[in-house]
């Protein structure tokens, strides 16, 4: 059986005015039924420019999808086949739910709706009645009270986590094969974010589907992912089972972001944090783009060439690199 | 929601009493009466004309004379359609006009229909082709079909109706002999002044649409359509519209202002017997009770479009409904 | 850098300033990036020498003109485009070339003098309104919504028919109408300055009222004062030729574009260049105002461009 969506070489270019930016530059990898994988980087290091192309969500222009392959189920290539096609799968074997749910709904628009509009545009001859009821049954099952009463209520007269939760409802309404979640608990409160992510879970499981988390938040992936691509600067630089990222981490900035996780029992030490900003992807890097980070000391190996991808084990991936991190007195001096 | 209704029309009528009271005080303060300008008359003939009119009393005196004639009385819509329908159908007195045998209440009757039907079609045809301009720009933005209409609404925004009118006047009446120079006569007298009455307010409507409808594109939410697979017409009508046009609600009721102090221009330049023209006459003739009668009905006009376009919006944007 | 350090006074380390205070003290650089904007905008800088090139003309050109605007020569009424008279002449024989830049002289000094009039009342009003927040705020800007629902050209119409019509009359009522608008945008964006955070962390590192106010506020509130000024300058034109159209704005024997206009209009079946020369200025100008304000708008406040 071929992987649910297999991803080749993925590039993705904004044509700007201030040059070319190279969001997403030859990513790839690959993912099962069932399986959840974690995208982890920081803002603008690709992860969400790599989904948002495979569903054809890039604005077009400034955005162009340069080469690359994403099949589906074995079958249809997301990134080379007719819009028509694309928007039969958009929303019914592919589902998304995006990072902000305060804008993310429609509202103009009741959410019975919003909710049953993928029923409607996916499943044909679907009665305006049963479409109804699953729309109450879809909201019941992300835990919203009263989805007889509340599915015919605005946005604005739910909460943020409750909107996600609307999100998710919709989302998972016609059992998609995949879902997307684009930083889904980024922008609520932390008592929230938990449990979004358990429904998330939840749900995965009820349906089995396959989930593709993108996430800043190494933290959130620990508990949740089977494999996890870490992102930098459009590149993986880090792929692997969630044991080969936490215990074997080989790539300086995936150990850099493990050091920057709180955890409990480091009260009162100070907290690793990465030095230095992300570089500016409108300027072509031939090299290591790690190594130009302020702070970060390299050895030059890759200054001219880029680091080719090594295999450290069966599953686990990493891309060379000969830099250092500088120590946390070192990181605490900069400030 | 009926609260905040019968608050803005609490409002209304306020604003309307207001604008009744400045308009009053203004042309009763001015220097100067409407018998003492043109010609010189004797003094006891002059003191007798003040005296019928009740231009000797005292301005509060006169002022309070005035609102109760002005006031409505009474509603009666089966006489909308008589000789005289602001007295028989509502009791409303404005009183006589010193320029004319008429009654003010009698011309505003006659000019009134002229200007309504003039200043509906002048919307109308502002409606009709800035949401539509601005859609297209919109939908296909960045392309001709968003240079070439955009470009020409700024120019119809630089083409003010007194420079419009007798434009569109040398062009389709002189040169092309299509229409009318001027003149109400026949429907074909309605297309010019019609079309330069609402061209400006098509070009505004056409950069408003589409600046809300690019607004709206550009939200979250809309990605979010796309991502459950809506196709891309439905993204336009079902998702975006809605939000879009809302400017274009809120700026229905600056562009009825518009209409009106554009007909006073049109209806000059297409001599047409409408209320603009009458208005702009009484102002120069110090023909006060008319003067008065009209600024009223123009203020009764707008405050009911404001107030429609706020019972809109609210209908139109649901996040409003609930707050008051 | 001379930005304090990021410590507060007992060590701690104060959050990251969501913009550094030093960027918005060089108010040139805000400057001379939207002149630089400005510049790779074709449209603008064609509108800006445009208008450059017609006030010139109109404040100097009269100058060299051999007739004045008020010399009449009542065997030669109503020509067309000559050799003697470019533009032709008017009903009472004078030079419509010279009349036609002379009244661009009017119209311009009027659109620029009440356009400063609206602008010094709203600016004022709009910041103290905001500054003074609370109730005084609510009352100042309800009365600004109420004054808005007003019907304010037939005011000045009534203004300008029953008191003695003057020029200075004239500034008065324009202004009247102009300065709400003004007051509304300068209004918002104090108010929505006051609440962002590099205001906040000003205020947090000890910023006294005044530094705050004219090194952050008023540079801030600048741009956008900018672009609305070029924008209302048109707007004001408009109302005063509307005014002088209906015989109600400039007096003769001075004219302006919009009694030209008016003229011009009263002779359309004969004589159509009294109609066409006017309306061709007029109209050129208004449009460089306003491709020149939308300009600005793009280069001051790169977040509202649309595209």
């Amino acid at each position: 059986m071929p992987p649910l969506l297999e991803v080749r070489d993925l590039t993705t270019y904004f044509h700007t005015r201030n040059g070319v930016v190279r969001a997403v530059d030859g990513v790839s990898f690959s993912l099962n039924r069932g399986e959840t994988l974690g995208i982890v980087g920081e803002s603008g290091s690709g992860k969400s420019v790599t989904c948002y192309s495979m569903l054809g969500l890039i604005p077009m222009p400034p955005g162009r999808i340069e080469k690359g392959s994403a099949v589906f189920d074995g079958a249809t290539d997301l990134l080379d086949c007719p819009p028509k096609v694309l928007q039969s799968i958009r929303g019914k074997r592919i589902s998304m739910i995006f990072q902000d749910p305060m804008t993310s709904l429609n509202p103009y628009l009741r959410v019975s709706t919003q909710i049953m509009e993928p029923l409607f545009l996916h499943e044909k001859g679907i009665g305006k009645k049963e479409a109804l009821e699953r729309a109450i049954q879809s909201l019941r099952e992300v835990g919203i009270t009263e989805p007889e009463r509340r599915v015919h209520f605005y946005p604005h007269e739910f909460s943020g986590g409750m909107r996600q939760r609307v999100m998710i409802a919709m989302a998972m309404i016609t059992h998609p094969e995949l879902l997307i979640a684009d930083e889904p608990s980024t922008a609520l409160d932390v008592t929230v974010q938990a449990q979004i992510l358990e429904l998330i879970k939840e749900r995965q499981r009820a349906n089995n589907s396959a989930v593709i988390l993108i996430t800043h938040d190494l933290g959130v992936v620990a508990g949740m992912c089977d494999r996890i691509n870490v992102m930098y600067a459009g590149k993986i630089v880090e792929s692997g089972t969630a044991d080969d990222i936490f215990k074997r981490a080989a790539h300086p900035y995936t150990i850099a972001l493990k050091r920057s996780i709180p955890s409990l029992g480091t009260k009162g030490k100070p907290l690793y944090t990465i030095p230095g900003m992300p570089p500016d992807l409108s300027q072509l890097i031939p090299g290591d783009a790690f190594a130009l980070r302020k702070g970060i000391r390299s050895g030059g190996k890759y200054d001219h060439t880029p680091p080719p991808m090594v295999q450290v084990s069966d599953t686990h991936w990493v891309r060379d690199s000969d830099c250092e991190l500088p120590s946390l007195e070192e990181v605490l001096d900069e400030c | 929601m009926f609260r905040f209704i019968f608050n803005r029309i609490l409002q209304s009528v306020v604003v309307i009493f207001i604008v009744v009271t400045i308009t009053f005080f203004m042309v009763r303060l001015a220097p100067g009466d409407p018998f003492s300008s043109e010609r010189r008359i004797p003094d006891y003939i002059q003191q007798r004309i003040l005296e019928h009119y009740g231009l000797d009393r005292p301005a509060v005196e006169q002022y309070w004379r005035y609102l109760q004639g002005a006031a409505p009385k009474r509603f009666r819509p089966d006489k909308l359609f008589t000789e005289d329908p602001l007295l028989n159908a509502f009791g409303i007195d404005l009183g006589p006009s010193y320029t004319s045998a008429r009654t003010v209440n009698q011309i505003i009757a006659e000019t009134f229909p002229v200007s309504f039907e003039l200043g509906a079609w002048a919307l109308l045809i502002a409606i009709l082709f800035g949401v539509s301009a601005g859609m297209t720009a919109s939908v296909f933005r960045n392309t001709a079909l968003d240079y070439v209409p955009m470009s020409v609404a700024m120019a119809g925004i630089c083409l003010p109706t007194f420079v419009m009118g007798p434009i569109l006047a040398l062009i389709f009446g002189v040169w092309l002999g299509w229409f009318n120079v001027s003149g109400w006569f026949v429907p074909a007298d309605r297309v010019l002044p019609a079309v330069t009455l609402g061209l400006v307010y098509a070009a505004v409507i056409a950069r408003i649409t589409r600046g809300g409808m690019l607004e709206i594109l550009s939200q979250d939410f809309i990605r979010t359509a796309q991502a459950k697979g809506v196709p891309y017409g439905k993204i336009i009508f079902k998702h975006t519209l809605r939000g879009g046009l809302l400017p274009v609600v809120t700026y229905m009721g600056p562009a009825l202002a518009g209409v009106i102090s554009g007909s006073f221009v049109v209806e000059t330049i297409f001599q047409i017997p409408g209320l603009g023209r009458q208005f702009v006459q009484s102002a120069f003739n110090r023909d006060y009770f008319l003067v008065l009668g009209t600024v009223s009905v123009y203020a009764v006009l707008i405050t009911l479009a404001n107030l429609t376009v706020d019972i809109v919006q609210v209908i139109l944007n649901p996040r409003l409904r609930f707050e008051d | 850098m001379a930005f304090p350090k990021n410590l507060s006074p007992d060590g701690k380390r104060l959050p990251d300033l969501p913009i550094d205070p030093e960027q918005i003290e060089k108010g040139s650089s805000l400057w001379q990036d939207a002149w630089a904007r400005l510049r790779k905008n074709k449209l603008a800088l064609f509108s800006f020498w445009t208008l450059i090139v017609i006030a010139a003309l109109c404040f100097a050109g009269p100058v060299f003109t051999p007739y004045s605007y008020v010399e009449q020569d009542l065997e030669r009424t109503l020509q067309g485009p000559s050799w003697q008279h470019w533009f032709g002449t008017d009903d009472l024989g004078r030079d419509q070339l010279t009349r036609v830049l002379v009244g661009g002289r009017v119209s311009l000094t009027v659109g620029i003098i009440a356009t400063c009039v609206s602008l010094l009342i709203g600016v004022t009003y709009g910041a103290a309104a905001a500054y003074a927040g609370g109730k005084a705020e609510a009352v100042m800007m309800r009365s600004v919504d109420i004054l808005y629902a007003m019907p304010f050209t037939i005011f000045v119409i009534l203004l300008m028919t029953i008191f003695e019509r003057s020029l200075l009359l004239l500034f008065i009522a324009i202004g009247a109408v102009e300065w709400l608008t003004m007051a509304r945008i300068v209004h918002g964006q104090v108010k929505s300055l006051k609440e962002q955070e590099f205001i906040e962390a000003a205020v947090s590192l000890g910023y006294g009222t005044r530094r705050i106010l004219f090194r952050h506020l008023i540079p801030n509130v600048l741009g956008v004062v900018t672009v609305y000024a070029t924008l209302t300058v048109p707007s004001v034109m408009l109302l005063e030729s509307f005014l002088s159209f209906l015989g109600l704005g400039v007096q003769p024997p001075q004219p302006s574009w919009g009694s030209l206009i008016k003229l011009g209009a009263d002779n359309i079946q004969l004589y159509p260049h009294l109609l066409v020369i006017p309306a061709f200025f007029f109209s050129l100008t208004l449009f460089c105002l306003n491709f020149l304000g939308d300009g600005l708008r793009d280069a001051l406040d790169p977040k509202s461009s649309k595209d």
